[in-house]
């Protein structure tokens, strides 16, 4: 007799976890504007592949299908925070079925550059409910670890400035209504850091001082990576493992990478 | 989080297994309605629109779909739905959250998941539904949401559509027009 989605999504689990300290780990980089996560990602993503490990990296709304109705939205500053919700959540959905969920299964290592955290200091800062964007983005795949990169307003701000004008969205006029850019980003993302800050006591992520020395915090990432290892397998995230069997049937025929 | 919808107006909704049924089937329902009136269609945001134009040849799973038309009602609602109720017109919303909750249902979501995702759309004071022609072929997937979904999901999923609509109205909570 054929294989249900829940027996496949069972068996999947259970290889997942023979596999021990060999399996994939899914691994978020979260934080503002300007706290410097991407440079810490980027950096990590190369040690690990130096380390002989298989990465697969996936960046905030990014997917092939999502990312250009999103983009051309933004720039037509014609969306409201409920809109801007769920056309990241589909881009979300989209690049977990498609990118993160097989990556993992194939015992590959996934840096994600922002994760579900970011949709929900975002959201929750444009006055969004927690709780309705937890039940919206269920069922998740926890990461293993989240990285976040701690910085204040002012600092997050001053970087942002250095480089360029913040996007309209990005400096959160859509719900604050200033209209200079910079002030607006100021007052947006004191309210996007509070949020990270509550999230960070809630789902114990690591936080990093993102304002110490780029290299220390470099090396601080690999040694917490190292010491994280041993780190067992969550079981609720089977649920995420069978939905992604039912939505995805050709991908039933999935077989584990080495 | 849902909006307020409580105005003189009136929301219609009316779900549709052909998309091309939409506008005279709306046209219909609102021919007995004094006072002025509106229709609200799928995709007035072109989120559909767009992305079959994109090529990608990666398919959205139903969840992301029904994320999508999630999006796109909440835009109509911003629009057209809530500014309409607010001038005190009829307003019809051709295809409404039940085609939301049927794809989801179809394809086996929770329905808590799905009460959850359309948390912020009004209930309609009146439903309806209209019934596809059984024979005929299955248009493009820019006609309606579910031949959008069929092409995505490679299969004509009107029969299961319809399916659902009939339980609903079994039930009691949506009529033939």
């Amino acid at each position: 007799m054929a294989e249900s989605p829940r027996q496949l999504a069972k068996r999947l689990c259970e290889e997942i976890q023979k596999k021990g300290r060999d399996r994939g780990l899914l691994i978020a980089f979260e934080g503002p504007d300007g706290s410097g996560k991407t440079t810490q990602r980027k950096l990590f993503k190369e040690w690990l592949a130096g380390e002989g490990y298989d990465v697969v990296t996936t960046k905030w709304s990014s997917s092939r299908l999502v990312k250009p109705i999103i983009k051309t939205r933004k720039n037509m500053r014609s969306i409201n925070p409920e809109e801007f919700c769920l056309l990241h959540a589909a881009d979300f959905r989209h690049r977990l079925e498609h990118d993160i969920v097989p990556a993992l299964v194939k015992g590959k290592m996934v840096v994600a550059d922002r994760f579900l955290f970011t949709a929900l200091a975002r959201d929750a800062a444009r006055g969004l409910e927690l709780d309705w964007l937890l039940h919206i983005y269920s069922p998740l795949y926890w990461p293993d670890l989240v990285f976040y990169f701690s910085v204040s307003p002012e600092t997050s701000g001053k970087r942002i400035a250095a480089t360029r004008t913040p996007k309209y969205y990005e400096a959160g006029q859509d719900v604050t209504n200033i209209s200079d850019p910079f002030e607006s980003y100021r007052q947006f993302i004191r309210r996007v850091i509070q949020e990270y800050d509550a999230l960070a006591v809630i789902f114990k992520f690591i936080t990093i001082d993102a304002e110490a020395p780029i290299y220390d915090q470099h090396l601080l990432i690999r040694k917490l990576f190292q010491e994280s290892r041993e780190r067992p397998w969550m079981d609720w995230n089977e649920e995420a493992i069978t939905d992604w069997v039912n939505m995805l049937p050709r991908r039933r025929e999935v077989v584990i990478g080495s | 989080m849902a909006p307020n919808a409580a105005s003189s107006g009136q929301l219609l909704s009316l779900d549709v297994i052909d998309g091309s049924d939409s506008i005279p089937a709306a046209k219909r329902l609102l021919k007995s309605r004094a006072g002025e009136t509106g229709i609200s269609k799928w995709d007035a945001s072109s989120i559909f629109f767009e992305m079959h134009g994109l090529g990608v040849d990666e398919r959205p799973s139903p969840r992301t779909l029904v994320f999508l038309y999630a999006a796109d009602m909440s835009f109509r609602l911003r629009w057209e739905i809530l500014p309409a109720l607010q001038e005190s017109k009829c307003v019809v919303a051709v295809p409404y959250i039940e085609t939301g909750y049927a794809l989801g249902t179809v394809a086996g979501l929770p329905r808590k998941w799905l009460n959850e995702v359309f948390r912020f759309a009004p209930k309609a004071q009146e439903s309806y539904r209209v019934n596809g022609p059984a024979s005929v072929g299955l248009a493009s997937a820019t006609t309606g949401f579910i031949e959008f979904c069929s092409s995505m999901m490679e299969q004509d999923l009107r029969p299961k559509f319809a399916s659902y609509f009939d339980d609903l109205e079994r039930r009691g909570r949506c009529r033939s027009l």
